[in-house]
């Protein structure tokens, strides 16, 4: 159990910069999700934290304690890897047994504590078999219990899930969360997979190219998104963000001109360029334009079911938008509609810098 | 684990290259019994004549019993050329594969300066053959031979093991970086973050997860220690089977069908090893190890 704090952490790899200057503190016993496209830099953060690299430059420390230049062995974290990195020529108690066997622990004391958690994962019937005998969701239990058996005072996941096949994987998501709130500690968890993000974690941290964009909580991230990065990342489909064009009184969006609301024009305070954010949810297709909304003629470009909801592609000009629908409404492609979104929805970004306008 | 063949390939095709294969061995085949069968003969059968041929016995007694000569009393100690044999290969393989396997991890793990100029270099060493460097291998001897007549003794053996282990470590350095690569990284960092050090890393996970390639540098080292001969011969105070052999052929009253079995007693370890080998001299040919 321990609170975690990286303090301007930068790492290079020859000329290439992974991660620039992150900041981040993470409370004791939190559960945080690093998120981000592959080679975002996630996982090398992760790897700092553990002790497999070591940063360029800034400071790790644990309940304060400075561990920079500590070695992994010294740290007393738990790691599971993407691929579960089980050692093949072990059998599963000996695979979990690993670390306390290096801490030269008697016999009795790994046999207990290698059952307790054997128990808690519900694999005490695989002890005696040897990794490859196992499915890939038992192995991932392995590499949890072995994490868990040294008592690690933080445990780090690096897209534990991402092996495991659909089903299986929203199943072992809901335990692992369980799981960690039970033991309360302090887990750092690496995905690419913004669901999984948004299910699982207290907070997340979301990272794009070396740099940390918004740390938040799931709510903050997906309803408040500080970047178009991360509202053009988080979500299924992920928010559509259009840019606007303004001389004042009228907005041009992909060619189109439409009125400018009064409020809107205060919200971004008279720029006369920016960008336009609204989740796909928060869009209603309707034959005229209802009053408080933004509205703008579109026309049905596709229409894709997902059984309870429908995802509607339509198009501006050249710009696709889309719009997630109830399954009971019935759209044909081509037909020719208004998409409206209500003001209190729309998420406004400077157009330079991509940053929030404003945040309500 | 072991995959069936995808069934693609021809019944005629199939007996085609197994003629080839067949005819290939032949001579092999011939050569080697026509040396076990002389080993258990009164002469040589070399011409195919087995009309004045007696098998006996006799020439095994005569090898354990050291009479080489047929005439004369003159005695060797087979056994003690046997053991020293056996020191000589078993001192070569081990040094081999410990040297091997540390390098070979260091080079595909560790980052350090001059890594590529020493694998260079153990290509180029590998490139020399042993022959060609023994002048100057001879004057390291030399150098550091104790003028001792009993420690030089033992000196030799060390100079000729550690000498010839050293034209077989690149080959095994390169092979054993090949197989150190091939396993991933995961691995090894839960080793280290389950509180290992490198070394623990090296001995209780990478090691037993490349031992096909283990095995198979600890057997080639042990062959190239047991029919080396000019190393065994410039260097060594003793004789091995191999110069026990060659200086009896040298000899003018030498006796065929004794030496025949001497060969083949020099021969059983080599083919031993091939056949019990085999399967994991595909796997390594094949640069494979099951994760």
């Amino acid at each position: 159990m321990a609170s975690i704090v990286l303090e301007n952490i930068t790492k290079r790899f020859g000329k290439v910069t992974a991660l620039d200057g992150v900041n981040l503190q993470i409370d004791d016993g939190e559960f945080i999700v690093l998120l981000g496209p592959s080679g975002s830099g996630k996982t090398t953060l992760m790897y700092l934290i553990a002790g497999i690299y070591r940063p360029t430059s800034g400071r790790i420390l644990f309940d304060g304690k400075d561990v920079t230049n500590l070695s992994p062995k010294d740290r007393n974290v738990g790691l599971v890897f993407q691929n579960w990195a089980l050692y093949p020529h072990m059998k599963v108690f000996e695979n979990i047994a690993f670390p306390l066997t290096l801490k030269k622990m008697d016999k009795r004391t790994i046999q207990e504590r290698v059952h307790q958690v054997a128990s808690m994962l519900k694999i005490e019937a695989l002890l005696e078999r040897y990794p490859w005998q196992l499915s890939g969701g038992q192995q991932q239990r392995v590499a949890i219990a072995r994490a868990l058996v040294k008592q690690p005072q933080i445990l780090l996941f690096d897209e534990p899930l991402s092996n495991l096949d659909a089903l299986l994987r929203i199943g072992v998501r809901t335990e692992l969360k369980r799981l960690q709130k039970n033991l309360s500690i302090t887990s750092v968890y690496v995905t690419h997979d913004q669901a999984e993000a948004l299910a699982i974690a207290d907070r997340i941290a979301v990272i794009n190219n070396g740099k940390l964009i918004q740390v938040g909580t799931p709510e903050e991230i997906y309803y408040q998104p500080k970047h178009t990065f991360v509202a053009g990342f988080v979500g299924n489909p992920p928010a559509n963000l259009l840019t606007v064009e303004s001389d004042g009184t009228r907005l041009t969006i992909d060619g189109k001109s439409l009125e400018a609301p009064i409020e809107l024009l205060h919200r971004i305070s008279n720029k006369r360029r920016f960008v336009l954010g609204f989740r796909p949810e928060k869009g209603v297709l309707l034959d005229h334009i209802t009053e408080n909304t933004v509205g703008i003629e579109v026309q049905i470009y596709e229409v894709e079911s997902m059984g309870r909801e429908q995802i509607v592609t339509v198009s501006i000009e050249q710009t696709m938008v889309k719009v997630l629908r109830p399954s009971e409404e019935k759209f044909h492609v081509g037909q020719k509609l208004f998409l409206c979104v209500e003001m209190k929805d729309l998420m406004l970004f400077d157009f330079d810098t991509n940053e929030a306008l404003d945040l309500h | 684990m072991s995959l069936s063949d995808v069934e693609v390939r021809s019944k005629a095709r199939q007996t085609f290259y197994s003629i080839i294969l067949i005819a290939l061995s032949v001579p092999v085949i011939m050569a080697f019994s026509v040396l076990v069968l002389s080993s258990f003969a009164n002469q040589m059968v070399t011409n195919f004549d087995f009309s004045k041929v007696k098998f006996t016995l006799r020439n095994w007694q005569l090898l354990f019993q050291g009479r080489i000569a047929i005439t004369g009393g003159l005695r060797e100690n087979t056994f003690l050329y046997l053991l020293n044999t056996a020191v000589v290969a078993f001192g070569v393989a081990i040094v081999t594969t410990l040297v091997g396997t540390l390098s070979g991890y260091a080079i595909s793990r560790i980052k350090f300066k001059g890594r590529k100029f020493i694998l260079l270099m153990m290509l180029m060493l590998h490139a020399l053959p042993g022959s060609i460097l023994i002048v100057g291998v001879y004057f390291l001897y030399r150098l550091w031979m104790p003028t001792n007549l009993n420690a030089l003794k033992y000196f030799s053996f060390f100079y000729v093991i550690v000498a010839r282990a050293a034209l077989e470590i690149p080959l095994s350095v390169w092979l054993m970086k090949g197989f150190f690569d091939l396993l991933p990284w995961e691995i090894e960092w839960s080793a280290l973050v389950d509180g290992a050090s490198r070394l623990k890393t090296w001995a209780k996970i990478m090691m037993p997860l490349i031992k096909p390639g283990v095995v198979a540098i600890l057997i080639f080292g042990f062959l190239a220690g047991w029919q080396d001969i000019i190393y065994v011969r410039t260097f060594l105070i003793d004789k091995t089977l191999a110069t026990f052999i060659e200086s009896n052929l040298e000899a003018e009253m030498a006796y065929m069908p004794l030496l025949a079995a001497a060969a083949t007693l020099y021969l059983l370890p080599t083919i031993f090893f091939y056949i019990s080998s085999q399967q994991l001299l595909f796997k390594v040919y094949a640069g494979g190890i099951r994760r």
